[in-house]
């Protein structure tokens, strides 16, 4: 049998997918900021912090390191309301994703900070600073400059993996994808084109960081 | 016909020339001291030899066969060639005896005892005959460096190239690897080395050529060379290296 | 028809985890091979077969796994063939597994220095014999610890099959959950029996990476 592609039905639902991709993207740009967020503080208390700080970060870590953020997903969006806490789907996608890339944030940037001579650290004690201030001005620079390429990768495989948000049925790309396929039965011609977004989402990412990197990084 | 011939070999990196029209050749039995500055290109030179590096112009010629035709085979010229690098180059995941017996075995196909005998020769000749079961990190640099030149002399080349071999030695291990070196001289190899060891090369090479900005700068006999040279450029060297 | 969850429905979750371990097996086997081809064509000496590799690793690392679930499970169909989830899933998983351990072999493979291979060339070994007898075997030390780590991401990732139906630990999960109305216990068993699966090799592949610096 021979196959005819068909994409204009594809095509004319544009908007739905449009509508998809934003959606996509503010869950990515979202996630990444309160995942730096997360990661900078969670790397800072795993790495400086009392003996059971360093054990709680470290539970959170490789909970949610060793469990599938499907099963996280599921977990937050149909457990959690029996347990009295109720999300609608883009609110629950936006914890888990959180809470998913905060977790690889933070052992990527306490590699980062496991990296930073000991030296630098008592050169800003000697200078006065407190623990704080040595963290925030001699600390976190170097080790994110460091960690850039690791933490933009991970960022750049959270952008796809939000695709697993379709399926507590937030209104994500990919499930714009399933809505059209049910109105033109085009399954393949959806999927295709809705794997080139993703593709060119990601070369988008990949030069906004390298960008980023240039303009903050490369040039001190 | 001379068994290594090079005629006007051009050598770039980029716009960087580093062999600039370089002839040079060498007939059997000879050893050839190879001397200059860092940067010179002796080092780029001899891995020519061997066509570890492809050039931009001119011709390589090993026994008859040139080496820069695209047609030749690499892997069968080398079979003839020994190199003996800088910094050894053992295969750290190998014993001894299996750095020794690889090529032998899987180039030439000799059978697995007749490896294992051949290199107890080698290693025997290198002095290291108890050393057959043990892993290049356990032995000092001097020791890896004899082996890699046993594991060279297994192969039985008609030719050994050896790149600065005692550069990166400490300088205490550096008179056990010249000692195995005088010993495969004296067995009638054919040589090329590279070195920093003027007296050495005043010992036991037939000829010295001295590499300058990419140039074969000058050459001649060696005690001769290196005791008058002609060019201000060799006798500045030498009083460089040698003070 | 609601009833309760009882100790039965935690072993046939116990149960479905062979399926889930299954595919990571399926998975990893087809990664392997795909995985072996891309690294050896991003190492080759011929430019196109790089290129090659590259544009293959990017793609797949571009795009989300679930539109390869979906485009092969949906995808095939159309032309005829009757795609059960388990060739689908079969197919998805190898491309997807294959992308990530090229990479990470590619990665083993380059960290072996050029002079190895020049000492292996010098000494008359072809390409194929260089990359046998000296660069694989050095390769594959650095090669575990990564591989087993991400052998941990198979896993976890297997958990998207579910979404084409095919039955492992987390379909296993929604379907005890539409007759229990549990969801809060039974993916937190669901979560427990991964989280069971993945942190020994976890500890596993960061101990293996440990000794490996060690021993340099």
């Amino acid at each position: 049998m021979t196959y005819s592609f068909q994409f204009r039905d594809v095509f004319a639902a544009w908007e739905f997918l449009l509508e998809g991709l934003v959606l996509t993207l503010e869950l990515s740009l979202v996630t990444m900021v309160v995942g730096l967020v997360i990661g900078l503080a969670g790397a800072a208390a795993r790495v400086y912090g009392g003996p059971w700080l360093k054990r709680i970060v470290a539970v959170y870590v490789e909970t949610i390191r060793n469990t599938p953020l499907i099963v996280q997903l599921f977990l937050i969006f149909f457990g959690l309301p029996s347990a009295g806490l109720k999300f609608d789907a883009n609110t629950a996608a936006l914890i888990a994703l959180s809470i998913n890339l905060g977790a690889y944030s933070i052992e990527i940037i306490r590699a980062g900070l496991e990296a930073i001579p000991r030296s630098q650290i008592e050169a800003g004690q000697s200078l006065g600073l407190s623990p704080v201030q040595i963290y925030r001005y001699v600390i976190i620079f170097p080790s994110l400059r460091m960690m850039f390429p690791a933490l933009s990768s991970q960022f750049v495989l959270l952008m796809l993996a939000t695709s697993v948000v379709s399926q507590i049925s937030a209104q994500d790309l990919f499930h714009m994808a399933s809505i059209i396929q049910s109105r033109t039965f085009r399954d393949f011609e959806v999927y295709i084109l809705v794997a080139a977004a993703y593709l060119i989402l990601a070369l988008l990412f990949r030069l906004a960081f390298a960008g980023i990197y240039h303009f903050v990084f490369a040039r001190r | 016909m001379s068994l290594v011939e090079l005629k006007n070999v051009v050598k770039r990196y980029g716009t960087n020339t580093v062999l600039n029209g370089v002839s040079l050749s060498v007939e059997k039995g000879e050893i050839i001291a190879i001397i200059g500055r860092s940067g010179s290109g002796k080092s780029t030179m001899l891995r020519c030899v061997n066509g570890l590096e492809p050039i931009q112009g001119g011709t390589v010629a090993f026994d008859g066969t040139v080496v820069n035709d695209p047609a030749t085979d690499l892997r069968k010229l080398r079979q003839h060639v020994g190199i003996v690098f800088q910094s050894f180059n053992l295969f750290p995941h190998l014993s001894v005896e299996k750095n020794i017996t690889l090529a032998p075995k899987v180039v030439k196909g000799v059978p697995p005892a007749e490896a294992r005998a051949l290199a107890e020769a080698v290693l025997r000749k290198v002095g290291l005959a108890e050393k057959i079961d043990a892993y290049p990190d356990q032995l000092s640099g001097g020791q890896q460096q004899r082996v890699a030149i046993a594991r060279s002399l297994a192969m039985q080349p008609q030719l050994m190239l050896f790149d600065e071999i005692t550069s990166a030695l400490d300088p205490e291990l550096v008179g056990e690897v010249l000692k195995v070196l005088e010993e495969v001289a004296r067995e009638g190899m054919t040589m090329m080395l590279v070195t920093h060891e003027i007296g050495f090369a005043r010992k036991v090479a037939n000829r010295v050529v001295f590499m300058h900005e990419g140039k074969m700068w000058e050459q001649g006999p060696a005690a001769e060379t290196l005791g008058r040279p002609r060019t201000p450029e060799l006798e500045t060297f030498l009083s460089a290296v040698l003070h | 028809m609601i009833r309760e969850l009882s100790f039965i429905d935690v072993l046939y979750l116990i149960a479905a985890t062979r399926w889930t371990l299954a595919l990571t097996a399926i998975a990893f086997l087809g990664g392997g091979i795909v995985g072996l081809a891309v690294a050896l064509l991003r190492v080759s000496s011929l430019a196109p077969l790089r290129w090659l590799g590259a544009i293959y690793v990017h793609a797949v690392q571009g795009t989300p796994l679930l539109a390869w679930l979906f485009v092969f499970f949906f995808g095939l169909s159309i032309f005829g063939f009757t795609v059960s989830p388990w060739l689908a899933a079969a197919a998805a998983y190898s491309i997807y597994a294959g992308a990530f351990l090229g990479e990470i072999w590619r990665g083993c493979l380059q960290a072996i220095p050029r002079t190895q291979w020049e000492a292996g060339a010098s000494l008359g070994l072809g390409f194929t014999q260089q990359l046998r007898y000296i660069i694989v075997p050095q390769a594959l030390r650095l090669a575990i610890p990564p591989t087993v780590g991400f052998l941990v991401q198979l896993i976890k990732n297997t958990s998207l099959a579910a979404v084409i139906g095919f039955i492992e630990l987390t379909r296993e999960g929604q379907l005890t959950t539409a007759t229990t109305f549990r969801p809060f216990t039974v993916y937190l068993i669901v979560a427990a029996i991964y989280f069971a699966l993945c942190f020994p090799l976890t500890q596993w592949s960061r101990r293996l990476e440990r000794r490996l610096h060690v021993a340099r």
